[in-house]
């Protein structure tokens, strides 16, 4: 069920009157059929996936608390062995068999391996993740082996989070199960609020601007120069308005039942650096990576070579998250480059500004280097959307082809528009997407490090007013009408 | 009702007025003509683009309920436009003549058009099928309300139709182009052109259905051909080729479509019709049309010489006036079927 759907906007509504009607006692259990339901919207089998899943991890969880020494390392290690197998079979198989029969091929072995015909669980990567950081706090002593297995199974489940994250520490959601949450006001509305923004992005900014970058996308062979800048550009704001917006909707959905999720997006294209964008993009993620990979490697107190190499391994593996292609590994690789590069030349880029006598001009400084951090992250996000390498690198090489006399026709020729600027897209999803947009940059930078709904609250009601329904109009208005899927669904 | 939920419901109930207020709108003007059944679904007052499947569907299920019902029915997508059902009824010696097309009809539409004529025992004597290129690609449904057909007819969903009759309200450009309609008291602005109709433009027969734009009409056949002209021009005169669509649903759609006719006991005639700028259509797939209803009935057009001798007759790419379509009709029922020739303006391939 996508939250973008009619059946969402039936079902949401339907749950929170069942929620607050409720007895205390039986919430959870409402909220986890709730979630069952919701999961099995898309593809209803691959539930015993989760399942089997939950069921692996409530039992490791209580067997890891009641072991001490190795057996308790095992007991992780089986747990973890089979989070990750699940991931191997469903997510990986298919690209390991490809790249082994590929290999095979080239050495004339004659080994080869039978591709699955298996559709990859929705969100699959998120709610694994998820309930590895349950058992692997449990073993760090950290959280308590939870005995209520519906209170477990809904930490895997809540449907908010559970096809495209955030993803979720025990510490923070499982005890928030055992509250008693009555309706409040505030958070009731907060969290509509938060929901309605969420939905501005995805069907107002990420839904139009899809339709442009489709077209360039899907057929690389078939532009260069101005239109791949373009599209470039707003894949770059579609894949942050389609995944923070999916972010917000969950937070809202969450917080009008009085649950509170982490944040997992603050405003990442303001970000000065790449180190900063990651501490910014998807910080449920990066920070699963750094609590459970990278201090684990040694972090930053090992030496300066390993500690790189630290770096490059945790980027490595996050590309890998994403998904099974080549191409989301050269995207965390070419992260891991940006991250050491920028770590290295820290010293020299500094006394380069002091030097340039930028420092003096910290608005200016702050722009060009979030402008450069911007160029850097769209340059990978190529690789990223691009269907193959040999796509990605089509797109690099007639990225600046022609742009001359693609301007020139631009100035002389009124039906070069539809090629050059909108893609073969509609106008009105172009103008649509490219409107809103610049309404998103106005709130983000207006509202800086702040909350816009905060500010709001605090105008005279005229202003808020208008605010609100300025939203509702857009949402009404300026949204792409047919539903489209979200883009983290697929990892 | 505790304090937090009272303290809610009174800003909640605020945000949702303006929605509410839209909605109260679209059912009070009901733009599409989808809500309501109307006598004339092209009156003067009606200025947005109407489900012409719907129209006709309705005013044919309105009929068969006051035990009214209609000898001979054209079908066939906006191209069948120019088979005006009197000059059917004229040269095809046809009786009370209804057009019953549908904006782009797939053959889907056809099938479950020909399928409730045939199952309620509607008593069809003549039919007349145009068959473009885009028939022939849709197997079901389309998408967006214009292009949904009749749910009585077709058995779809009422309630999705409904729904993307909302959705389509809300399309920004249609929304303010229609309150600026209102606002101004009717007035068409160049802007509105490809948004809304001006009402003025179209002629509408509600008792055949029939319809024409009087834009196209009114305008000299000098204007015509420049405006086909250019665009022919623009194309370099190379034609677009169609794409082979045949499936085994399609098939056996077209095979149920001749059973079903056979069994009414209509005699008909299929014209295969391509756009302006268009190759006739796939041979493949023509090889199929023509295997399945008998050599007689099938009547297949060559673009090659109508693009330059015939291009005052049309529209546009896709539409032609009513005279071009009187002269196929007349050529179908003033000649013996072997017998078509094409004149020096069209060449007719017949089976």
């Amino acid at each position: 069920m996508l939250f973008n759907s009619l059946e969402y906007a039936l079902f949401f509504p339907a749950v929170i009157l069942l929620y607050f009607g409720l007895p205390y006692r039986f919430r959870p259990a409402m909220l986890l059929a709730a979630s069952c339901l919701f999961y099995m919207a898309f593809v209803p089998v691959y539930i015993l996936i989760l399942g089997f899943t939950i069921v692996i991890d409530y039992i490791a969880g209580i067997l890891i608390e009641g072991s001490r020494g190795q057996k308790r390392k095992w007991m992780l290690v089986l747990s973890l062995a089979a989070n990750i197998g699940v991931l191997a079979v469903f997510k990986y198989y298919n690209w390991i068999a490809f790249n082994f029969n590929t290999v095979s091929e080239a050495l004339h072995t004659g080994a080869r391996l039978d591709f699955l015909t298996i559709l990859l669980p929705i969100g699959l990567s998120f709610h694994t993740f998820q309930a590895m950081s349950y058992t692997i706090e449990v073993y760090r002593g950290k959280e308590k082996a939870e005995r209520n297995f519906l209170l477990y199974s809904l930490y895997v489940m809540f449907f908010p989070q559970l096809v495209a994250g955030p993803i979720e520490r025990p510490q923070n959601v499982l005890y928030q199960f055992r509250e008693k949450h009555d309706f409040n006001y505030r958070n009731a509305a907060e969290g509509l609020k938060l929901i309605a923004w969420g939905l501005f992005k995805k069907i107002c900014v990420a839904d139009n601007l899809a339709q442009v970058v489709a077209n360039v996308y899907g057929h690389p062979a078939d532009y260069e120069g101005i239109p791949v800048l373009i599209s470039t550009f707003f894949f770059a704001v579609e894949i942050y308005c389609d995944f923070s917006g999916y972010s917000d909707i969950a937070l809202g959905s969450a917080q009008v039942m009085g649950f509170r999720l982490m944040e997992n997006f603050r405003r990442p294209y303001f970000s000065l650096s790449v180190t900063e964008f990651w501490s910014r993009w998807h910080i449920s993620l990066s920070s699963w990576f750094r609590d459970y990979v990278y201090i684990p490697l040694g972090g930053n107190r090992v030496s300066v070579p390993r500690y790189y190499l630290n770096i490059f391994i945790v980027f490595m593996l996050s590309g890998l998250w994403h998904g099974a292609s080549w191409n989301f590994v050269i995207w965390g690789a070419l992260h891991g480059i940006y991250r050491v590069t920028g770590t290295y030349t820290l010293k020299t880029r500094k006394a380069l500004a002091e030097a340039a006598g930028l420092t003096r001009f910290p608005v200016l400084h702050n722009l060009l280097n979030q402008g450069w951090t911007f160029l850097l992250v769209s340059f990978g996000w190529i690789f990223f959307r691009a269907a193959t390498f040999a796509d990605a690198m089509l797109l690099i090489k007639g990225m600046f082809r022609n742009i001359g006399p693609q301007l020139n026709s631009l100035l002389t020729d009124p039906g070069a528009r539809d090629n050059l600027i909108y893609c073969h897209a509609t106008k009105t999803a172009f103008f649509n997407g490219l409107g809103c947009m610049l309404v998103l940059l106005l709130v983000e930078t207006l509202k800086g490090e702040g909350s816009a709904r905060v500010w709001l609250a605090q105008r005279p009601p005229i202003v808020k007013w208008g605010a609100y329904y300025s939203l509702i109009l857009c949402l009404l208005l300026f949204a792409q009408q047919a539903s489209v899927g979200f883009i983290y669904f697929q990892f | 009702m505790s304090n937090e939920v009272r303290k809610f419901v009174f800003p909640f109930l605020l945000a949702l007025a303006l929605p509410l207020a839209l909605l109260a709108c679209y059912l009070i003007t009901d733009p599409f003509r989808i809500l309501y059944y109307y006598e004339n679904y092209y009156d003067q007052d009606e200025f947005a683009s109407i489900n012409r499947d719907m129209a006709g569907s309705r005013r044919l299920l309105h009929h068969r309920k006051q035990g009214k019902t209609y000898e001979s029915i054209i079908l066939g997508s906006s191209m069948a436009y120019c088979f005006r059902a009197s000059e059917w009824e004229k040269y095809g010696h046809v009786k009370s003549a209804f057009i019953w097309n549908a904006h782009g009809e797939s053959l889907y539409g056809v099938h479950s058009k020909i399928k409730w004529l045939d199952s309620t025992k509607y008593p069809v004597k003549n039919a007349l099928i145009i068959i473009d290129d885009q028939m022939l690609t849709m197997p079901g449904d389309g998408h967006g309300f214009i292009h949904l057909k009749e749910p009585e007819i077709s058995g779809g969903s009422e309630l999705y139709r409904q729904y993307e009759g909302l959705i389509a309200y809300f399309n920004n450009y249609f929304f303010l182009a229609q309150f600026d309609y209102y606002l101004s008291g009717h007035k068409f602005r160049p802007y509105m052109k490809n948004i809304i109709s001006d009402p003025r433009m179209f002629g509408y027969n509600p008792v055949t259905n029939d319809m024409d734009n009087l834009f196209y009409t009114r305008m000299s056949a000098e204007d015509s051909m420049n405006r086909n002209n250019n665009h022919i021009k623009y194309m370099k005169g190379v034609f677009e080729k169609n794409n082979c669509q045949m499936t085994p649903l399609k098939r056996q759609m077209l095979c149920e479509i001749k059973n079903r006719l056979q069994h009414m006991q209509t005699d008909y005639r299929i014209i295969v019709f391509p756009r302006l700028r268009h190759e006739p259509l796939c041979p493949a797939d023509m090889a199929v049309v023509d295997s399945i209803f008998s050599a007689d009935k099938v009547y297949r057009e060559n673009r090659t010489t109508l693009v330059y001798d015939e291009i005052r007759d049309f529209e546009d790419d896709l539409h032609a006036k009513y005279y071009f379509g009187t002269r196929i009709l007349k050529r179908i029922y003033s000649t013996p079927p072997m017998m078509a020739v094409p004149d020096s303006a069209l060449k007719w391939h017949k089976k």
